[in-house]
């Protein structure tokens, strides 16, 4: 699993990832930045922890890809906005920022009738959520006469076009991608911009009955506006590449190389193998970075009777260190200097289910994952220094459960997802502290081509705490400590079909969409959920989707 | 294939309509606003439920200050269901209706959906609900559609709160 969370509140969906998908915690900053912490493979390109985006963004793919049976056209388009802001003060004295805290998304995807090949456009601007990121434009503009640069473009601006190959040995995808994005600095969780373009390539090729090739290419030109008006330009390339060999019916063995001038070192290169049984898989790599430093991982699974499936997990991996910089937070120059450090994470898993007129599942699992490093602060001069260290760095141990209760037959599915995250035990100076988390979500979809569907999450945490060891320029070291709310809250999601006859026998189905949310349940309208980021209150996100066929 | 309604028997049409309403600022609203018109267009159509319809209504119109010289762009999504459950006779009936509401009005930047980059980049726009009634008559193929519904908008600090008297006449298309 690329980016496994913990259950936690994942607002660009508006909908809440089941618990118990171990050894992460994924925090909204804001309507596009999001905290990611403890994942068990690391995330390239980012600040700490600090991440754009959710962590299974579709944005960036062909969701519905070159395959016959899928209709010709898709098209989808949403809107949404905090409920709560004002609405018609914009003529009246009471306004203090511009309320522009709404998004919206228009996708299109077509497929070619006759040869496997699709195109897609997807476009979002993104600007929920921000209203710390307004208060600070707003009192930056007033303070210099002029505005930061981009400051009205919201915190996430931007279009995928993507083309499709999707043939029997060949599947090959192209994405461009011209963003423009407001991310947080470390510490302050002050804007800092960056726009650009990426263009990228993803390429899976059977060579041959046993070879096969992946490749994924991304080129990156982006500017990273930390003066606030000039732009300081990078150009990067991320590349990785597989060739995997098939031995026998159910093994393999495959060889990796990997580079990325977004991290140094930025060479990584690996070899592994592993057999894939009804009844039992294992697979494990071995992996060599350009400094010298070894990681490995390994994973196995059990599956007795179709019912009971064990599995487990290990991997040490080196988190490479990434490029330095300077930013300003108003007047003063902040240094940040980047570390690498060796991270270990182990996974146990167990799972039962029972299929039929009510299906039942259970699933309990145990992760341990380190924390090699974390941010310090201290001051030279005019100078803050923020620099990554492995004080403050811990382990944590959780643990989780969950289950599933439903009923289906052939008109209805139901079904209920409790599930349950609690720390074992960490280190007194762990970095992000998120003690509990309770997640329960009813689901009731209707059958058929285009169904009916509605959930119900209800979700609770309680408060996460942001720790920082700071140097203070007498010398003296202490902490901060930022603490978010106890957060509890509900959200809904709809999808209304309805019938558009005017074109019935083109359309394959159409609906209206719905997804409310995230309404806190009991005390203050808005949560903060990150210490650092902004308040999260109701939301609306409306729309609607239509396939062609 | 086409899409196929779970009864066959329930007659399925759409219907493309003319749209006007008068809405009544009320609660804190009516201190700040006049009564305005909204004119548009809407559409019903069947969903995949027995007796259970979709129906969207586009409306725009200008809202005016009462103690302000301000007069405001405005426009109304109302995204609902209606359901058809009190008939009387073959032509006749009262609905209730139920839905999400989207109102926006112009921003400082621009006209309502008139930003040259983005739909709705320039516009404020806040969701809220509706609830109401929509007794309808049918003389041979137009519907004539009487519905009345309270809006809130769940604005901040004050909700916008309207009630809204909408007539909307259309031509029903039978499949």
């Amino acid at each position: 699993m690329r980016y496994c969370l913990l259950p936690t509140i994942l607002l660009f969906c508006l909908s809440l990832p089941q618990a118990g998908e171990p050894s992460g915690v994924v925090l909204p900053i804001d309507g596009y930045n999001t905290w990611h912490v403890g994942g068990a493979t690391e995330l390239r390109g980012e600040h700490l922890s600090l991440s754009g985006g959710a962590p299974h963004d579709s944005f960036y793919t062909i969701s519905h890809s070159a395959d016959d049976r899928l209709p010709l056209i898709h098209l989808q388009g949403q809107i949404g906005a905090e409920t709560g802001d004002p609405l018609l003060n914009a003529f009246t004295d009471s306004r203090a920022f511009p309320n522009r805290d709404h998004r919206d998304y228009i996708g299109m995807e077509f497929r070619h009738p006759r040869y496997p090949f699709a195109v897609a456009v997807h476009s979002r601007y993104v600007d929920d959520y921000t209203d710390r990121f307004d208060a600070l434009w707003q009192i930056f503009s007033d303070g210099n006469g002029k505005s930061m640069l981009h400051d009205r473009e919201g915190v996430d601006d931007e279009t995928a076009f993507l083309a499709r190959w999707k043939g029997q040995r060949l599947d090959a995808t192209v994405l461009v991608n011209p963003f423009g994005r407001w991310h947080a600095t470390p510490y302050f969780f002050s804007p800092l911009c960056e726009r650009g373009i990426t263009i990228g390539e993803e390429l899976r090729c059977t060579l041959s009955d046993r070879v096969t090739l992946t490749s994924h290419h991304r080129f990156i030109r982006s500017d990273w506006f930390y003066d606030y008006f000039n732009g300081k330009r990078f150009v990067d390339n991320v590349s990785e590449n597989s060739l995997r060999y098939r031995v026998g019916a159910d093994g393999w063995t495959s060889a990796d190389v990997n580079y990325s001038s977004l991290v140094s070192p930025a060479l990584r290169i690996g070899a592994g193998g592993g057999f894939t049984d009804t009844l039992f898989n294992f697979s494990a790599m071995l992996y060599g970075y350009g400094d010298g430093t070894v990681g490995g991982s390994a994973c196995a699974a059990v599956t007795y009777n179709g019912v009971v499936r064990c599995s487990t997990a290990v991997a040490r991996e080196y988190r490479c260190r990434e490029r330095d910089y300077c930013f300003l937070q108003n007047d003063t120059v902040v240094s940040y200097r980047t570390a690498g450090a060796v991270r270990n994470t182990m996974f146990l898993d167990l799972q039962v289910q029972c299929g039929g007129t009510v299906p039942v599942s259970g699933e309990s699992w145990i992760a341990y994952v380190s924390y090699p490093l974390w941010e310090a602060l201290g001051y030279a001069g005019d100078t803050i220094f923020i620099r990554q260290t492995t004080e403050g760095a811990g382990v944590k141990s959780v643990a989780g459960i969950n289950g599933r209760v439903g009923f289906r037959n052939r008109n209805v599915a139901a079904f209920v997802k409790p599930g349950v995250m609690l720390p074992l035990g960490s280190s007194d100076d762990i970095r992000l502290t998120c003690a509990f988390f309770a997640d329960a979500e009813i689901s009731f979809v209707s059958q058929g081509k285009n169904p009916l569907s509605a959930s119900l999450t209800l979700h609770y945490n309680s408060a996460p705490q942001l720790v920082y060891p700071v140097t203070g320029p007498d010398g003296h070291t202490s902490k901060d400590i930022f603490t978010g709310d106890v957060c509890t809250v509900a959200s809904l999601s709809i999808r209304m079909p309805f019938i558009f006859m005017p074109l019935q026998r083109l359309v394959h189905s159409t609906a209206f969409l719905l997804e409310a949310g995230p309404l806190p349940l009991g005390g203050e309208s808005r949560v903060l959920i990150h210490p650092r980021g902004n308040r999260f209150g109701p939301e609306i996100y409306a729309g609607f989707e239509a396939s062609v066929r | 294939m086409p899409q196929a309604s779970p009864d066959d028997s329930v007659p399925l049409f759409y219907t493309p309509a003319a749209s006007v309403s008068l809405r009544q600022p009320v609660a804190d609203a009516f201190e700040e606003w006049r009564s305005f018109m909204t004119a548009g267009c809407a559409l019903t159509v069947p969903s995949t439920i027995r007796n259970l319809y979709c129906y969207i209504a586009l409306e725009a119109g200008n809202i005016t200050a009462r103690n302000l010289p301000v007069t405001v762009q405005v426009f109304s999504i109302d995204m609902g269901i209606k359901a058809n459950l009190l008939r009387f006779g073959g032509n006749a009936g009262v609905s209730p209706v139920a839905g999400l509401s989207s109102m926006m009005v112009g921003g400082s930047g621009g006209g309502i959906m008139l930003s040259p980059s983005y739909l709705f980049k320039e516009v404020e726009n806040e969701f809220g609900f509706f609830a109401g009634v929509a007794p309808w008559y049918r003389w041979k193929m137009f519907d004539a559609e009487f519905s009345f519904t309270a809006v809130r908008i769940l604005s901040s600090p004050e909700r916008f709160t309207t009630t809204a008297a909408a007539l909307r006449i259309g031509y029903r298309i039978d499949r």
